[in-house]
């Protein structure tokens, strides 16, 4: 008996084991045998097809892209030397190297990690410290039908607009609308609170702050209403090192 | 009429439909690869075109002929220099977050205004033979601008937005001890097509190559065979794409994905 041969019996007594267990099922099938074949072989090509294929042709068409160097006719036949064009590119090169380092602060700064809310503090090119913070809680506050509210930190590059020692807090509207309080006048005394932002704040502007907390279990988390919340002692080497216009990079 | 169908005439319509079956499989895997094979060619041919323009443009006619052997290997180095540096550089002007992938050191950077905000090791990195295939020049000259993004997916969301209504129990408003929860366990695969022909996507390094990573991919190839099938009905090119395929780590995937704006754009510096 050949290989073939008994590959063949082997597939046929497998199959009449398991088509025995069915033996009724087997025979209602048995009409449509030919078509599941035929079934089977559309979709076994279908699978060739995206697994193997497809893939191949669109990665590995091969030699059709021919190294374009171009002809001396077409590009040396001038007076200028080739090193002038490799000195005007180098030129070029050490400009832009020179504009991408001029935006590098020479002064300190600050870089937020929203994701796994971290700060990292620079000064002379250095990092200095590294600390936990709290950023926003990605909450979508809705009261009513036409009132909402976004909890979220800003990205991107900020600069320190003000430093406050004992800030106070005043409290926005969405304040009250979560406690479920009423909300006073734009000026009353229930909107300012003293205390719960720590010794210190800095401002980013549009009403952002870095400050500190009184829930000071929840710092690394993100559950605040925008501003980054730090550690009484991360607050105090912030508050020390960054100056007004230092910049602060969040992302 | 059905009880005059012999078991015979059954056969031989059985084999007809197969006989036929299997000429229309063949003439369309054959059609399949001619195909492909003129869209490759028709891509090459832009390439070169592209290539001489580019040539004519940035060095001119009157240019001297080089005047060593590593002429070409010292320009190609110094035009991926200021490719990268370009691209970075335009960049750069606006304020919000870049990334920047620097496939020689397998590092993947954050950038904010032109500073290095973030780095993460690529894990693993995919090209397709077609990047490799483009001449270096072309392909300096192809990167020296940043790629900006034209579509994305993700299999988490950009921002995960928990709705509250008020009066909210948010931590505060509730005193409550309890700490909120942990950031989802989702697997992490997110794509960027971009304007210039290159998509770029990024897969979790852990469990990566299990079935999350192979439904995507099965998923990728239906929907690029789909959109071939598309091209080969309208009798019209299909435009070639090259890709990238990085592995990170997942908390790094993750990071990278929410701290980029939704279309972000995107500066590449490939090894040859």
């Amino acid at each position: 008996m050949s290989i073939s041969e008994k590959i063949r019996s082997g597939f046929f007594r497998l199959y009449k084991s398991i088509a025995g267990n069915f033996s009724e099922w087997h025979i209602k099938i048995k009409p449509f045998v030919s078509w599941i074949r035929l079934f089977a072989a559309i979709v076994l090509i279908l699978c060739i097809f995206l697994c193997f294929l497809t893939p191949l042709m669109e990665n590995h068409t091969p030699g059709y892209f021919t190294h374009n160097t171009p002809s001396d006719s077409m590009l040396f036949s001038g007076k200028k030397p080739a090193e002038n064009y490799l000195k005007n590119l180098k030129m070029e090169t050490d400009k832009l190297d020179q504009g991408l380092r001029r935006l590098i602060p020479s002064r300190s700064y600050l870089v937020v990690n929203t994701s796994e809310n971290k700060i990292y503090l620079f000064s002379g090119g250095k990092m200095i410290h590294e600390g936990i913070c709290s950023t926003g809680s990605y909450t979508l506050l809705k009261a009513g039908a036409d009132q909402q509210w976004i909890f979220k930190t800003p990205k991107g590059m900020f600069t320190i607009q003000g430093k406050t020692v004992s800030p106070v807090w005043r409290k926005p509207d969405w304040a009250f609308i979560e406690e479920g309080l009423p909300v006073p006048p734009a000026n009353s005394h229930l909107r300012f609170e003293a205390g719960v932002l720590g010794d210190y704040a800095l401002s980013l502007g549009d009403g952002y702050l870095i400050h500190g907390t009184l829930f000071q279990r929840f710092l690394g988390l993100p559950v605040t209403h925008g501003c980054i919340r730090l550690g009484d002692d991360d607050l105090k080497k912030v508050y020390q090192t960054l100056h007004i216009g230092s910049r602060v990079y969040i992302f | 009429m059905s009880d005059n169908f012999t078991e015979n005439d059954k056969r031989r319509s059985f084999r007809v439909v197969r006989l036929f079956t299997i000429i229309v499989v063949t003439v369309f895997i054959g059609w399949y690869m001619i195909f492909h094979f003129l869209s490759a060619r028709n891509y090459a041919i832009q390439i070169n075109m592209i290539t001489d323009s580019l040539f004519i443009e940035k060095i001119g006619k009157r240019f001297a002929p080089p005047s060593s052997e590593n002429f070409w290997n010292t320009l190609t180095e110094k035009e991926k220099n200021r490719a990268f540096l370009n691209a970075r550089h335009e960049m750069a002007q606006s304020d919000s977050v870049r990334m920047t992938i620097h496939l020689p050191d397998s590092t993947l950077w954050l950038e904010i205004k032109g500073l290095v905000v973030h780095t993460v090791l690529i894990r693993d990195v995919k090209l397709t033979a077609s990047l490799r295939q483009i001449p270096p020049l072309a392909k300096a000259w192809w990167l020296s601008s940043p790629f900006k993004t034209i579509e994305h997916s993700s299999t988490i969301p950009h921002e995960p937005i928990v709705i509250k209504h008020a009066p909210a129990d948010t931590i505060e408003a509730q005193n409550s001890p309890v700490l909120p929860p942990e950031p989802e366990d989702k697997l992490v695969y997110f794509t960027y097509k971009t304007d210039r022909n290159l998509t770029l996507h990024f897969n979790q390094w852990e469990d990566g190559n299990r079935k999350g990573y192979f439904c995507r991919k099965m998923k990728r190839e239906l929907k690029s065979f789909g959109a071939t099938l598309g091209y080969m009905l309208q009798f019209r090119y299909k435009p070639f794409e090259h890709r990238i395929e990085i592995t990170l780590d997942k908390k790094d995937a993750r990071t990278i994905y929410r701290a980029l704006p939704e279309f972000p754009k995107i500066a590449v510096k490939i090894s040859d």
